[in-house]
């Protein structure tokens, strides 16, 4: 039992700390407002080291570990969630493509996902009649005598308007379910690939949200990425090791509101004395701090079962559904202390109260978290 | 980071838990309801270790870490909550007293017979109407010669009416709050120390919980305990037992979140096992979730307190979580046997009882609130 960091652990987190304050933090608001996509930031990350975190050195990543990437993650997003998880999915498209690709594969793309060539990597999984369940995707990859032709349409894509090199699931047979679903490497400027408007969302203002169509694009044989068929296991990989990232995002958007709040309720006083002295503030502060901490160190425990290569499905389910409800209550409780303030565009708890609802939803909703969870409780609880 | 319990501490538990199974599980409905341990327990546990866990081996302790003994606490938690607290009294507030402040010769006293379970120990701080403000505790300490003389009331004592040795907070000055505060060892066969009665309790009944009255008792200056601050051992005193209070509490749920998950699997409604419905699907992830989330806070309160960092904020908060959550863990647990759940033919109705008084003992949840709210300044203030 070890709860404190190795020295790589504490220098990831420091260098994204850096990052974090000194490019992300004074852009975040701005970018907020004005929407598109974060082109210097992006390349700021690259130059940090932070795309590929989790990445083997010898294809330019940091070799650093899930932990470590987690550690980064939240300290991220603290400043920026936007940002953030246009590198969570940057980081996660190389871990995949390093962990399911050929060494060609490996060579040709994950070196341009660390060191920012292909400005970002993105992944194209959702279609408007499959979400939480990849059985209804319709999304076709058709062979021929060239390599493959890709059909459909996708939505829901992170980083869809910018993105060089896309992971693209697509059904290579009928087989019922997931089993005929394959993983393509699609790279941006494939013809035939049409990026859609970004939507108007809720938040994550600074990150782009777009559908993807294809519309008869030619891809070389050498575009499959694993086995022909095991589509679905390199989607399960990815959304697992996506969970524990989400769930480090929203914990430290949690983090930053509480910290708004905390410093809030030292300054602002209500008949005669800080409002931070009234239990009434601190019952808010205490839960927040406490909830947030139980999150923290089951995101942790996830990344580093991760890390250890122990299954992990169910305690990154775990970490996901309480990090990111937790940090919503979190977030809430902070507009809450900080009062009208914290509804207005002034205060950076309403952009977190924003950007935090979606991290219920995207990498699994909390009710497909719950879904996993009960599975895993079912088949095995209590007896390790 | 290594969240791993490694393999000793992974055998420890095991021996616990063979222990639970023949020892324990077949009579915790009958000692719960007779409100009561057996007699020849305490011998057994002393046996397997549990009333000694960090007490040095030359004094017939497990010396074990922080990390260790509360693993074990927990699983004992998992078959009993009574014994679980009685183990976790004995060792963190009474033993873990001792091991701050009790001077050598003391030590050599009274150790061995603690630690093998021939004499229980119980701490006696609060009193009729000082509870969280121990500050304000009013049973006097007078020097009267050679001997210290105590008078006063103690309430909720632990082993009130069982220990062989009780360890007593008095005030030898009243005016002085935390400064006046002086902490003694009273045996059970003191003159002038009697139980007034054994308090009936929701849950944990099988645990001796008592009031005591102290009239003239006296005691030899070699048991009064030397400290130039009582009320910091006080403090860490208390901080140990609520680390060992939140892994009982998370031995309790994981109890019943066991009953639970195994009842959904086999009750069967509207020709499925109800485990298949997603209303009961969604009470045991939530559970299990909580009660990962309440164990690794209570382990890192642990580790902090065995590395010597600082650990009254962590430990709070491992509380503030751990027994809440417990609570409505076996709430839903109860729920989902319906009203089966709620007789004594099955046994959540006893862990949710039993579970309650986490919410309590050491400082209520509203009091960790304050005392992480005081932590927050300085955790938030980077």
């Amino acid at each position: 039992m070890e709860f404190g960091f190795n020295e790589v652990q504490g220098d990831v987190q420091q260098r994204a700390r850096t990052y974090a304050s000194e490019v992300l933090a004074p852009a975040a608001a701005r970018l907020d407002r004005e929407g598109g996509f974060p082109h210097e930031n992006l390349a700021a990350a690259a130059r940090a080291g932070l795309l590929g975190i989790n990445v083997p050195p010898d294809l330019g990543g940091a070799g650093a570990g899930a932990v470590a990437y987690s550690l980064a993650v939240t300290e991220m997003a603290k400043a920026c969630a936007a940002t953030t998880v246009a590198i969570c999915v940057n980081n996660m498209v190389a871990e995949v493509i390093a962990r399911f690709g050929t060494e060609a594969q490996r060579r040709e793309h994950v070196p341009k996902l660390c060191d920012g060539t292909y400005r970002v990597g993105a992944f194209a999984l959702s279609e408007s009649g499959a979400g939480s369940d990849p059985g209804g995707m319709r999304t076709r990859a058709r062979r021929t005598d060239r390599g493959w032709v890709l059909e459909g349409s996708k939505l829901w894509i992170t980083s869809g308007t910018d993105a060089g090199l896309f992971v693209v699931w697509a059904r290579t047979n009928d087989a019922p379910g997931a089993r005929g679903i394959s993983a393509f490497l699609v790279p941006g400027d494939t013809p035939g690939l049409v990026r859609g408007r970004p939507e108007h969302k809720m938040g994550l203002n600074g990150s782009t949200t777009t559908a993807l169509e294809f519309h008869g694009c030619e891809l070389p044989e050498d575009a499959l990425l694993d086995a022909e068929g095991r589509g679905f296991r390199v989607a399960m990989m990815a959304l697992d090791g996506g969970r524990i990232g989400i769930a480090s995002q929203a914990l430290g958007i949690g983090m930053a509101a509480t910290e708004t709040a905390v410093a809030h309720a030292r300054e602002h006083r209500q008949f005669g004395r800080p409002i931070g002295e009234y239990q009434a503030i601190q019952w808010m502060l205490a839960d927040s701090a406490t909830e947030l901490d139980a999150a923290r160190l089951l995101t942790l425990q996830a990344a580093w079962r991760k890390e250890q290569g122990l299954a992990f499905t169910r305690e990154a389910s775990m970490a996901k559904v309480f990090a990111t409800e937790r940090s919503f209550a979190a977030c809430d409780r902070a507009l809450q202390v900080l009062g009208s303030s914290g509804y207005t565009r002034r205060s950076s708890v309403e952009r977190n109260f924003r950007d935090v609802r979606v991290t219920m939803i995207y990498e699994g909703t909390s009710e497909v978290q719950r879904i996993v969870l009960s599975r895993e409780i079912m088949r095995r609880f209590g007896e390790e | 980071m290594e969240f791993g319990l490694g393999e000793d501490i992974t055998l420890l538990r095991e021996s616990v838990r063979d222990f639970g199974t023949r020892e324990i599980a077949p009579h915790a409905a009958a000692w719960d309801e007779a409100e009561a341990l057996p007699p020849e327990l305490p011998a057994k546990l002393g046996e397997l270790g549990l009333l000694g866990l960090c007490v040095p081996e030359r004094s017939g302790g497990a010396e074990l870490g922080m990390v260790a003994a509360v693993s074990l606490l927990e699983e004992l938690a998992s078959f009993d909550g009574s014994v679980a607290l009685t183990v976790a009294s004995h060792n963190f507030l009474a033993v873990g007293h001792l091991l701050r402040r009790a001077d050598p010769v003391l030590l050599e006293e009274l150790l061995p017979p603690m630690a093998s379970g021939r004499a229980l120990g119980g701490w006696a701080a609060a009193e009729p109407g000082v509870g969280s403000d121990l500050a304000a505790l009013r049973t006097a300490a007078r020097r009267d010669g050679d001997t210290w003389l105590l008078d006063g009331d103690k309430a909720y004592v632990l082993q009130g009416s069982t220990a062989q040795h009780l360890i007593v907070l008095a005030t030898a000055d009243a005016s002085a709050r935390r400064e006046g505060l002086m902490t003694f060892v009273v045996d059970r066969d003191a003159p002038g120390l009697e139980v007034i009665e054994r308090v009936e309790t929701l849950g944990m009944r099988a645990a001796d919980v008592a009031d005591v009255r102290l009239r003239s008792v006296r005691v030899p200056l070699s048991r009064a305990l030397a400290s130039k601050d009582t009320w910091a051992d006080v403090q860490a005193v208390l901080d140990d037992h609520r680390i060992a209070v939140a892994a009982i509490a998370c031995g309790v749920a994981r109890a019943a979140m066991r009953s639970a998950r195994d009842y959904a699997l086999e009750r069967e409604q509207f020709g499925h096992p109800i485990a298949q419905y997603q209303a009961i699907q969604w009470k045991l992830a939530d559970m299990a979730t909580d009660i990962e989330a309440a164990w690794l806070m209570t382990l890192e309160a642990a580790w902090r307190r065995e590395q010597g960092l600082p650990c009254r904020e962590a430990a709070a908060r491992a509380k503030l979580f751990a027994a809440p959550r417990a609570v409505r863990a076996c709430s839903e647990a109860l729920q989902i046997h319906g009203g089966y759940g709620y007789t004594r033919e099955f046994p959540v109705e006893r862990y949710l009882r039993n579970a309650r008084v986490a919410a309590l003992i050491d400082g209520t949840t509203e009091m960790q609130r304050i005392a992480i709210a005081h932590g927050i300044e300085t955790r938030f203030a980077t």
